[in-house]
């Protein structure tokens, strides 16, 4: 952390003290002890003062927010398939943000990287998929519990009630079988008989079931034709709303007649409805109808989850190849992200100090901080402290990639056991995999010694970061589908999921940081003027200990000084001998300059008529 | 029930902020003791360190008229049979100034109604509605910001102590060094009088010796070529030390605020005057 050269104490100068005690008289020590400034002449309030204006620069202003989008941009380009970087976890911001922190003090560590943990994840569920060929309609029809559901359904009868249709009135349509007497009836009268002629439906559609439950390895198509045709997925309808259907889900079939029918609805009002479109909007399901297919559906899906669930359960137990392929794919995938994790990684440990000595040289010059007094000496110095670095990182860097690869490793067995179920079930435990990096970080978050506001900050804003990746890459193909209309759209489309998440996670913490939900901003800057006002006064006790020391040391010195010298004089004065000597020792010591040093100048002084003069 | 109302009363101290405030409250209440413990101190020391320094000051004040009223004419007495002396400058009497032991740019402990941005003991009703509306958001960010300042104040009142603390050191130092001084004024003074004490016993002699060989017995002055030259010696000693001595009575030796001592040179220059013609007229 910068505290600020101008929020420091001055250090105290023990030695000029002594210079100065030493060139003046040991009269003007007094004074001169007096003046000297053991602390800066500084008003505390106007020091801090300046911490928060320093504080309030550093976090507000546009320059937080626009670095980190610039950088998202970088990484885009970088990012682009060919240059094969992004794989590898290197990206411009990382780069930057390496080489800005670097320090020849600190050891390299290995970052954990959002977005690269997401497309591993996204790779690892790809390779989890089961190719089970084209669909085949035929293959997955269970004509015998069709006919079965219809034989309940009629019970005999020669008519039976739609399952799911009601008029308006909430009564339900009736049905007959296509060969009934009241059909036939209709038939020879030249009426539309979809209506009135029931189908059996499958609630999920058999192409629905077969692209969901088809990606998972763990289900057979035989399973697939089981759970398809099931009892709760037959619904006893009309053959119109059966043709109305088609091949879509209930929920994406009301999704289309809502929009229909508010079409057709908005054209009534305005006169500008045709016979036909009457007819059409006439033959729409009702709302109730369309509510009761959508509650039937609810109950077919779970139904057919549990089920599905249940064999893919079994054939886990059962099938020892299954667990096979799921520890080949992970191994596979886990070697495949080591490979490129370490690569990167390595390009970082070399590019980090050789950067910041280009930096180095740049800003301060050649042999600046290398003790040599060539360039070339100062060079090879240079390079031996970049080579040395990689030496002695290179292990720890390695350790971290093999760990973090065992952890992806068992994420992916995890991941691919996940991708075998269906339905909810594996939605929810999607989260809790795609979460798993989130999760494990703020952990170790927890377990740090931060303040429970700033563990609460950094915990909120990684939540925030993955959850945008995330919901970024849920929009990956609207996203993408609107820049490849761009111009160069298919180059940019490699870059823009980065940009876009990027950017998106750079707006977040920018937002978080501006809402400050912890006051984590105020904490920062308590705990930086406490830094500031602590290293203040260890510097004005080490200030003052050293004028105390060289003060007393120097008083003590002239006072031995001096009762020597005035003990030479007294013994001279009793003894008769020589007395200008101890005098002018005296003199010169106290720094006091006499003109006149020996007995012939005097005799002269004497000789003046002129009276002597002490002056 | 007290069980309820003590959780009660804590959840709602922790929505509001109010423990934040109360938080602050009692560190500044620490910070207040721990800060007036200091100023007790610091002053109890100054005066005592202060007053030590002006008894030195005091005595280097009556050294300095010592030696120019006594020492000096003392001096000029027995020199004016070889030499009439003159003194030139007068004692500077130095003036103690207790601004001299002040702390300069000290910031006394801002008031607690300037770091506390809010009061929930003095909350109006309205106030009280709106923190409750906004469930505390306001009062929990103003009360954290409170507590922020109280701990900034603590930090830099520690300074503010420590500024204290190396003044009184300061000043003990300093209360050394001018007592070295009043050492060598006395030390110097005293090899003074002896000094003039051998050299009165020289001239006396000489006095004696010569008016027998010149049979003169109302000649005052001596012939400086007929003393031996240990008297000269002497004479050149007293001299010399006068100087050192005169420049020690004109200094300063805390600040340079002080007054001349007029009168006591107009004395001098009367009496000096009035030997100096009798000496004349002698001759």
């Amino acid at each position: 952390m910068d505290t600020g050269a101008s929020l420091k104490q001055t250090q105290f100068d023990s030695d000029t003290l002594l210079d100065q005690l030493s060139e003046a008289s040991p009269l003007e020590a007094s004074r001169l002890l007096l003046k000297t400034e053991i602390f800066e002449q500084r008003n505390s309030l106007d020091v801090m003062e300046q911490i928060h204006q320093q504080i309030e620069q550093e976090q507000s202003g546009a320059s937080s927010i626009i670095k980190p989008v610039f950088l998202s941009i970088c990484d885009g380009l970088v990012g682009i398939k060919k240059l094969g970087l992004k794989e590898k976890g290197i990206t411009a911001s990382r780069l930057v943000s390496e080489v800005e922190q670097f320090d020849y003090h600190e050891e390299s560590k290995v970052e954990q990287d959002h977005r690269l943990d997401k497309e591993n994840l996204n790779a690892s569920t790809q390779a989890n998929r089961d190719d089970k060929g084209a669909y085949e309609r035929s293959g997955l029809e269970d004509k015998t519990a069709l006919s079965a559901h219809k034989q309940e359904r009629y019970s005999g009868s020669s008519q039976t009630h739609s399952e799911l249709e009601v008029n308006e009135k909430g009564q339900q349509r009736r049905l007959h079988r296509a060969n009934s007497k009241r059909v036939e009836e209709l038939r020879s009268a030249d009426k539309k008989t979809s209506r009135y002629i029931s189908n059996t439906d499958h609630n999920l559609p058999l192409k629905y079931l077969f692209d969901e439950y088809g990606a998972s390895k763990a289900l057979t198509k035989e399973d697939i034709k089981r759970v398809a045709n099931l009892d709760t997925n037959y619904d006893e309808i009309s053959a119109q709303l059966n043709t109305q259907k088609g091949a879509k889900t209930w929920t994406e079939f009301s999704a289309d007649v809502e929009v229909k029918r508010a079409e057709l609805l908005s054209k009534q009002n305005k006169g500008k409805l045709s016979k036909k479109q009457q007819q059409e909007l006439a033959d729409l399901p009702t709302k109730q109808t369309l509510e009761n297919a959508k509650r039937r559906e609810k109950v077919a899906r779970k139904a057919s989850d549990a089920e599905a669930n249940k064999a893919v359960l079994g054939n886990l137990t059962k099938d020892s190849k299954l667990a096979k392929g799921v520890l080949g794919s992970a191994t596979e995938q886990g070697k495949k992200e080591l490979e490129n994790r370490g690569i990167g990684e390595v390009v970082l440990l070399i590019i980090k100090p050789i950067m910041f000595e280009f930096k180095d040289i740049f800003t301060n010059g050649i042999e600046s901080g290398t003790d040599s007094h060539s360039a070339l000496s100062s060079l090879k110095y240079r390079l031996n402290r970049a080579f040395d670095y990689v030496k002695r990182n290179v292990a720890a860097m390695g350790f971290d990639v093999i760990k973090d690869a065992l952890l992806n490793f068992c994420r992916n067995i995890v991941n691919a056991i996940v991708d075998m179920f269906v339905g909810v079930l594996k939605k929810g435990l999607k989260i809790v995999m795609e979460g798993f990096s989130a999760i494990m970080q703020s952990i170790k978050i927890l377990c740090s010694d931060s303040s429970p506001a700033q563990k609460g900050d950094a915990i909120t804003k990684l939540l925030a970061t993955t959850i945008t990746t995330y919901v970024g890459y849920s929009f990956e193909e609207t996203i993408l589908g609107f820049v490849s209309k761009m111009p160069m759209g298919d180059i940019l489309s490699e870059a823009m999921m980065v940009v876009v998440t990027g950017i998106s996670s750079s707006v977040v913490v920018w937002l978080l940081d501006q809402l400050d939900l912890f006051s984590t901003k105020l904490e920062r800057r308590t705990q930086r003027v406490k830094e500031v006002f602590d290293l203040r006064v260890r510097q004005i006790k080490e200030n003052t200990d050293a004028f105390e020391t060289t003060s007393l040391e120097q008083i003590a010195k002239q006072r031995l000084a001096q009762r020597k010298l005035a003990q030479d004089m007294s013994d001279a004065i009793e003894q008769g001998s020589d007395l200008n000597r101890p005098v002018l020792n005296m003199a010169d010591w106290l720094k006091i300059d006499l003109k006149v040093r020996t007995t012939d100048d005097f005799i002269k002084l004497l000789e003046s008529d002129a009276p002597l003069a002490v002056n | 029930m007290s069980f309820v109302r003590r959780a009660c009363s804590k959840a709602w101290n922790a929505v509001t902020g109010k423990k934040y405030a109360i938080e602050a409250e009692e560190l500044y209440r620490k910070t207040t003791e721990k800060y007036e413990t200091a100023c007790e101190h610091y002053q109890k020391q100054v005066e005592q360190i202060g007053k030590s320094i002006e008894q030195r000051v005091s005595r280097i004040n009556q050294y300095k008229l010592d030696i120019y009223e006594v020492h000096f004419e003392r001096f000029k007495n027995i020199a004016r049979r070889l030499k009439n002396v003159i003194i030139q400058g007068q004692p500077f009497e130095e003036l103690f100034d207790d601004s001299i032991l002040e702390i300069k740019q000290h910031v006394e402990l801002r008031e607690q109604h300037e770091l506390m941005l809010i009061d929930f003991d003095n909350m109006s009703f309205l106030e009280t509605v709106g923190m409750i509306l906004t469930l505390g958001i306001f009062s929990r960010k103003k009360a954290k910001e409170s507590l922020a300042k109280v701990r900034e104040e603590a930090a830099r009142i520690d300074e503010e102590i420590e500024k204290m603390n190396t003044q009184l050191t300061q000043l003990g130092v300093v209360l050394k060094s001018i007592d070295a001084v009043v050492g060598y004024f006395d030390s110097l003074i005293l090899n003074y009088e002896k000094l003039l004490q051998r050299f009165e016993w020289g001239v006396q002699s000489q006095r004696v010796y010569q008016m027998s060989e010149q049979n003169n017995l109302f000649s005052l002055r001596l012939d400086f070529r007929l003393l031996p030259t240990i008297h000269i010696e002497e004479f050149l000693a007293l001299f010399n030390l006068s100087v050192v001595l005169k420049q020690m009575a004109n200094l300063g030796y805390l600040t340079e605020q002080g007054d001349v001592l007029e009168a006591d040179t107009e004395r001098a220059e009367k009496l000096y005057k009035v030997l100096n013609d009798k000496f004349n007229q002698a001759s």
